[in-house]
C-alpha cells in the first residue's frame, strides 16, 4: 500500500505580526510544517502502523521547504518529494492542486492524505480539488482511524456528529485534527535514520506540466492584498423585560427589523 | 499622571505563593515617574516594593506593607548597539520570551541606535542572534533576571545573567539616575570611590568572598577590585531600581533538543555524570521518576504538555550542537539501561518549545499544587531547594537529600540542573505538619550545601523566604555589612525592605 501525504511549509503563525496598515509581516518569520498537514502525516503514520506500506511526503515550495520534508521523514515518512520550480510561484489552489496531482500520478498512490487546510491560506480547497483531478473519493474531517477485520475505517468528526466510514483505496483523506495518543516526538534513532531517507526534487518539466498550467500563469485567481478584517462594531439594544409580554414583543420587533 | 491602583491584592503574591500586604500599586511609565514616586516615598516615609512580572519564587517582590511599584508598563525594547558584538537595551519588564521572539524575527520595532548604524547593520546581517539566558520561566522579566542574577539550564555553558549584562541604568532612592556600563567603574580592594557623570559614589563593600565556583545567587556580589555593575546585579533591588538593562546577544546556532528515558533515578544520574565527562551538551537537566509521575498526573489532559512514556521512568533533557556525539551518547545510555530508541529528539523550533514546556511543567505543577493548598492553609508556601555544590560533592549531596527526606517521611520530587550539580528538590506538602518538617529539612540542606563548598541559593535568590541563609553563609558580620551597605545607598530605607536581609 502506498500513501502520499501533502504538506506545506508556512510561516510560524505565532510569530507573524500585523503592521500599522493591517498587513501581515512575514519577513524574518521562521517557517514550520503547517499543523494540519502535520496532522495528516501523523494520521498516515498510524495507517502505516496498522496496514503496512510506505509513506511519501510531498510538498510544493522553494528549496528551503526541504527542511519541512526532513522533519516529516523523522516523524515516520519513508521518502519525500520536493516540487520546486520558479514556474510554480504564485500558484492559487487550482494550480497548486494540478501540480500536486501530477506528482501523485507519478507515484501511483493508493491513499492521499492532506490537512483539511493550511494556516496561511485557509482555503481548504486542495483536498477536494485533488480528489476531482485524480478521480479519487474524498473523506473529509478525518480525526481518527481503526482497522476492523482488515478493513480501514475512518472517523469523521463534524463537531456535533462523529461518523465512522469504511474507506477503500483510491481515497483522498482530509484530516482535521491530531489523532490522539501518538508519541509526541521522534526518537534520536529516528532522527539519525531520517538523514538516509531519499528526498527527490522535481521541477515543471520533470512533471510533464505545460508552461501555462502552473504557478501564477496557471492560476484563475490572483491575490491582490492580504489584510486582517476590521471588526464591525455592532450596536446592541437592551430590552426591558420586566413585563415579559412587552419585552417579548420588543424583541420580536428587533429580530424582524 | 502616574497610574495608581488602590486594590493591590493581586500584587501581593509571587510564584512562591507567599502573600504579603500593601496599600496600593504605582505603575510608572518612565524614569521621571519613578523619581516622582521615590520622592513621595522619601517625604511621606513609606516603603516601596518593586515588581516585574512576579515570577520569582522567593518572595522578593512580595510587599511587607507600604506600596508596590510595578514596572509592568516599562516593557519595550529600546535600542541596539555594537562594539565587540551586538547588545540590546531593554526596559525592565521585557520578558525572556519577548526578547527571544524579537531577536528571532528581527522585529524590534522602532528602536534607537546606541552606536551609529547598529540597527540597520543588525537588520542587514543575515546571521541570526539570541540571548542565551534561559531561566525556563519565559514570562520572567529581564529586569527581574538582572536583579536576581537569574540562571537556568544553559548556565552550564553560558554562565548566569551577570555574564551577559553590559550596562545598567539605575535610579537610586535619592532620585539620582546613573548609567553604569560594564568595565568603567571599579573598586580598589573593597572600596568604591567613583565619579559617575558628576555623581560621586563612595562605598565600602562587604568583606566576605562571594562564591563563584558554583552557581550562586545568595547575597550581594563582593570581590576585591570588582566592577560596580556587579554590585547591582543580583542585589535583589536593595540599592536601586533598574530602568534599562543592556544585555549582550550572540550568534545563534542550530541545536537539537533531546530527552532520554531511563529505568530508574540512579541510571539517569549516572548517565549525566558520564555525559559531563565525555560529551559537550549545552545543558543537562534531570527528572527523577517522581517528577515524570507528577507531569503524567497533572497534565494528562493538557495538549500543550507532551505526554511522557506510560511506563515509570526517569529522564535526562539536553541540547546538542554536534550530532557526531550521538555515537558516544548511545554508548553511555546503554551502560545505564537507556537507548537512542527510548528518547525524544527534535531540531524543530516548535517541538523544542514543547520540550521546554515539558521541562517547565514540573515546577509549574508544584506551583499549582501549592496554590491549591492556600485556601485552607494560608501560611503555606512552596518548599523547593535551590542549592548547588561542586562537581565532586554532587553524589554526596544527592544521597543526603534522600536520607534526610526519607527519615522525615516526606514526599518529594527531584529535578533540574544536574549539569551544574544544582537539582531542585520539591517537597510535596500535604499539611502544616509537613510544612514544618520541610523547613527543618531545608535548613539541614542549606547547611550541608555550604559545608560542601556550595550555595544554598544557586539561582532563585534569597528574597524574603530565605533570609536566614545570609548569616549561615557569611556570618553575622557579613549580614551586618550588607545592611550597612543598604543603609548607605538607601538611607531612608524605603526600597524592597526585607529582601536578602531583615534590617
Amino acid at each position: 500500500m502506498k500513501i502520499a501525504v501533502m504538506i506545506k511549509q508556512v510561516p510560524d503563525s505565532k510569530l507573524i505580526e500585523i503592521d500599522e496598515n493591517g498587513n501581515l509581516r512575514r519577513d524574518g518569520v521562521p517557517a514550520m510544517v503547517d499543523p494540519f498537514g502535520f496532522f495528516g502525516l501523523r494520521f498516515a503514520v498510524k495507517m502505516k502502523e496498522l496496514l503496512g506500506g510506505t509513506i511519501t511526503v510531498i510538498t510544493m515550495g522553494p528549496n528551503q521547504a526541504v527542511e519541512a520534508l526532513k522533519r516529516c521523514l523523522e516523524y515516520g515518512a519513508d521518502d519525500a518529494v520536493l516540487l520546486s520550480d520558479r514556474a510554480f510561484a504564485g500558484a492559487d489552489t487550482f494550480a497548486s492542486s494540478r501540480t500536486l496531482a501530477q506528482s501523485i500520478l507519478d507515484g501511483d498512490y493508493d491513499y492521499i492524505v492532506c490537512g483539511m487546510q493550511a494556516t496561511d491560506g485557509d482555503t481548504g480547497q486542495v483536498p477536494a480539488e485533488l480528489s476531482v483531478m485524480l478521480g479519487f473519493q474524498l473523506v473529509s474531517y478525518a480525526s481518527d482511524l481503526e482497522i476492523d477485520d482488515g478493513k480501514l475505517f475512518i472517523k469523521q468528526n463534524y463537531g456535533d456528529t462523529v461518523r465512522k466510514v469504511a474507506v477503500d483505496k483510491g481515497t483522498v483523506i482530509s484530516v482535521s485534527r491530531e489523532i490522539p495518543g501518538e508519541r509526541p516526538f521522534p526518537s534520536i534513532r529516528e532522527h539519525i535514520n531520517a538523514k538516509n531517507k531519499p528526498i527527490v526534487t522535481k521541477d515543471r518539466v520533470a512533471l510533464n506540466l505545460g508552461a501555462y498550467s502552473t504557478g501564477m500563469k496557471g492560476s484563475f485567481t490572483k491575490v491582490v492584498k492580504t489584510a486582517t478584517p476590521i471588526p464591525v462594531k455592532k450596536q446592541s439594544t437592551i430590552i426591558d423585560s420586566s413585563d415579559p409580554e412587552v419585552g417579548a414583543s420588543e424583541l420580536l420587533k428587533e429580530v424582524n427589523q | 499622571m502616574i497610574a495608581f491602583l488602590s486594590n493591590s491584592e493581586s500584587y501581593d503574591i509571587d510564584e512562591s505563593k507567599s502573600r504579603g500586604h500593601s496599600e496600593g500599586v504605582f505603575i510608572p511609565e518612565n524614569s521621571e515617574d519613578i523619581k516622582e514616586i521615590l520622592k513621595r516615598a522619601r517625604h511621606e516615609k513609606f516603603q516601596l516594593t518593586v515588581c516585574g512580572n512576579r515570577t520569582g519564587v522567593c518572595g522578593g517582590c512580595v510587599p511587607n506593607g507600604g506600596y508596590v511599584l510595578s514596572l509592568e508598563k516599562m516593557d519595550r525594547i529600546l535600542g541596539i548597539g555594537y562594539d565587540s558584538g551586538y547588545y540590546i537595551r531593554v526596559q525592565p519588564c521585557v520578558t525572556v520570551r519577548q526578547m527571544g521572539d524579537a531577536l528571532l524575527t528581527k522585529h524590534l520595532g522602532n528602536i534607537e541606535d546606541l552606536t551609529e548604524g547598529a540597527f540597520q547593520q543588525f537588520r542587514d546581517d543575515h546571521k541570526k542572534y539570541f540571548y542565551p539566558i534561559d531561566p525556563t520561566e519565559m514570562n520572567g522579566s529581564l529586569g527581574g533576571n538582572a536583579a536576581t542574577n537569574a540562571s537556568g539550564p544553559r548556565t552550564l555553558k553560558y554562565g548566569p545573567t551577570r555574564n551577559w549584562v553590559c550596562g545598567l541604568d539605575v535610579i537610586l532612592t535619592d532620585g539620582t539616575e546613573l548609567y553604569i556600563p560594564r568595565g568603567r567603574y571599579f573598586a580598589k580592594g573593597r572600596h568604591f570611590d567613583v565619579d559617575i557623570d558628576g555623581y560621586r559614589l563612595v562605598l565600602d563593600i562587604p568583606t566576605y568572598d562571594f562564591n563563584t565556583d558554583v552557581k550562586n545567587a545568595a547575597g550581594v556580589y563582593c570581590k576585591d577590585d570588582m566592577d560596580l555593575i556587579d554590585l547591582f546585579i543580583g542585589s535583589e533591588g536593595l540599592f536601586g531600581i533598574f530602568v534599562s538593562i543592556d544585555v549582550r546577544i550572540i550568534e545563534w546556532h542550530p541545536l537539537i533538543s533531546n530527552i532520554m528515558f531511563f529505568p530508574d533515578d540512579q541510571s539517569a544520574l549516572n548517565f549525566i555524570s558520564d555525559m559531563k565527562k565525555e560529551c559537550s551538551p549545552e545543558f543537562l537537566e534531570y527528572f527523577d521518576c517522581g517528577s515524570i509521575d507528577l507531569v503524567r498526573r497533572s497534565y494528562s489532559c493538557d495538549p500543550n504538555i507532551p505526554a511522557p512514556p506510560k511506563e515509570r521512568c526517569s529522564a535526562v533533557f539536553f541540547d546538542l550542537a554536534d550530532e557526531d556525539e550521538y555515537n558516544t551518547i548511545s554508548e553511555i545510555a546503554e551502560r545505564y539501561g537507556g537507548s537512542l530508541d527510548n528518547s525524544w529528539c527534535s531540531s524543530d523550533r516548535r517541538d523544542r518549545e514543547a520540550m521546554f514546556r515539558f521541562r517547565h511543567s514540573v515546577p509549574q505543577a508544584i506551583f499549582e499544587y501549592v496554590a491549591s493548598l492556600k485556601g485552607h492553609m494560608p501560611g503555606i508556601h512552596k518548599m523547593g531547594t535551590d542549592m548547588s555544590v561542586p562537581d565532586e560533592r554532587s553524589d554526596e549531596m544527592m544521597a543526603y537529600y534522600k536520607d534526610v527526606l526519607d527519615s522525615h517521611s516526606l514526599e518529594y520530587v527531584i529535578f533540574g540542573h544536574m549539569g551544574n550539580n544544582h537539582p531542585h528538590v520539591e517537597i510535596i506538602l500535604k499539611d502544616m505538619e509537613d510544612f514544618a518538617k520541610a523547613k527543618e529539612c531545608y535548613d539541614l540542606f542549606a547547611k550541608k550545601s555550604i559545608e560542601l563548598g556550595g550555595s544554598p541559593s544557586a539561582e532563585h535568590g534569597i528574597g524574603k523566604i530565605k533570609t536566614d541563609y545570609i548569616a549561615m553563609m557569611y556570618g553575622e558580620e557579613g549580614r551586618r555589612q550588607i545592611i550597612e551597605l543598604k543603609r548607605k545607598l538607601d538611607p531612608s530605607m524605603i526600597l524592597n525592605i526585607g529582601n536578602m536581609v531583615v534590617p
